[in-house]
């Protein structure tokens, strides 16, 4: 997807991930950096089949929900995380690239 | 008096001794979640089914692909999704797994809603879509399995997740 650099939105997802779980973070950085591998990956994804007019943007916002809700559990099934943390983390991170996301895209995928 | 009696009251005064000793000392006493070989199996069951689903999406054209025609597959992870949750519920499982349940049980209903709306466009599921779908049920898959598996070797379940780093990539056409 143009525009989107996967390597670019780990980073700020990574970064706002950890200044919410701040001293939980070291423990599960590499579960979550690997679900936020899958989230933005999705993302150029969705971006793509919205470009190609294979899905519609509501069919967008469903399946980042579906990757968003799969990557929630797996933080939270993490020991010492909660489901409230994992939501938190996962927000923050959404967060983070939401003004680049929706941008390149062209709608507004993360709401 | 029969050996195994003797045997039985033998442990059971032996553990007795050592809660008490453990309690005595400060330690605290934790139940640790037994591997459940038919929850294991409930998972490998449902895994497979919705694998078999998303495969029979794949390349299908109307009416094959429409939700009203897929109904059956609908209504029959409803059920299994409900036989995992309430053995989950009523055993010494921690929330991890409750959790992992929920989100399979949001994914399917999320992939419900997205087969409905294209009911609606006139159209089918498209290939990428289906891989996006698979991406997210195969992160809660290998985390459950995981979960079950480090049971199963009397490890932390902590360690459960570690799985989940090898799944493919969203979108990624398999």
């Amino acid at each position: 997807m143009p525009g989107l650099d996967i390597a670019t939105l780990l980073e700020s997802m990574g970064t706002a991930a950890a200044g919410v779980l701040q001293s939980k973070w070291p423990a599960v950085r590499s579960f979550a950096t690997t679900e936020f591998q899958k989230i933005a990956q999705t993302i150029t994804s969705i971006g793509a089949q919205v470009a190609s007019g294979e899905i519609t943007t509501d069919e967008a916002a469903i399946l980042l929900d579906m990757q968003q809700n799969a990557s929630r559990a797996v933080i939270a099934s993490l020991e010492g995380m909660t489901l409230i943390a994992a939501e938190q983390a996962v927000n923050a991170a959404l967060a983070a690239i939401k003004g680049v996301v929706n941008s390149a895209l062209g709608f507004a995928l993360i709401a | 008096m029969n050996k195994a009696v003797i045997a039985a009251r033998t442990h059971w005064r032996t553990a007795c001794v050592v809660t008490l000793l453990c309690a005595a000392a400060g330690c605290t006493v934790r139940w640790t979640p037994l591997y459940d070989a038919t929850l294991d199996k409930d998972v490998t069951d449902f895994q497979q089914s919705v694998e078999t689903y998303l495969t029979k999406l794949q390349g299908q054209v109307k009416p094959g692909c429409t939700y009203q025609n897929n109904l059956d597959f609908f209504q029959k992870s409803s059920v299994q999704l409900a036989l995992m949750q309430t053995r989950v519920n009523a055993s010494q499982h921690s929330t991890q797994l409750q959790e992992i349940i929920q989100s399979l049980s949001n994914t399917v209903k999320d992939l419900q809603t997205l087969q409905q709306i294209d009911d609606k466009n006139d159209k089918c599921i498209s290939d990428a879509a289906i891989a996006d779908t698979r991406s997210a049920f195969e992160t809660e898959f290998e985390a459950m399995l995981a979960y079950e598996l480090a049971l199963k070797a009397n490890q932390p379940p902590s360690a459960a997740p570690a799985a989940g780093k090898s799944t493919a990539a969203p979108g990624a056409k398999k």
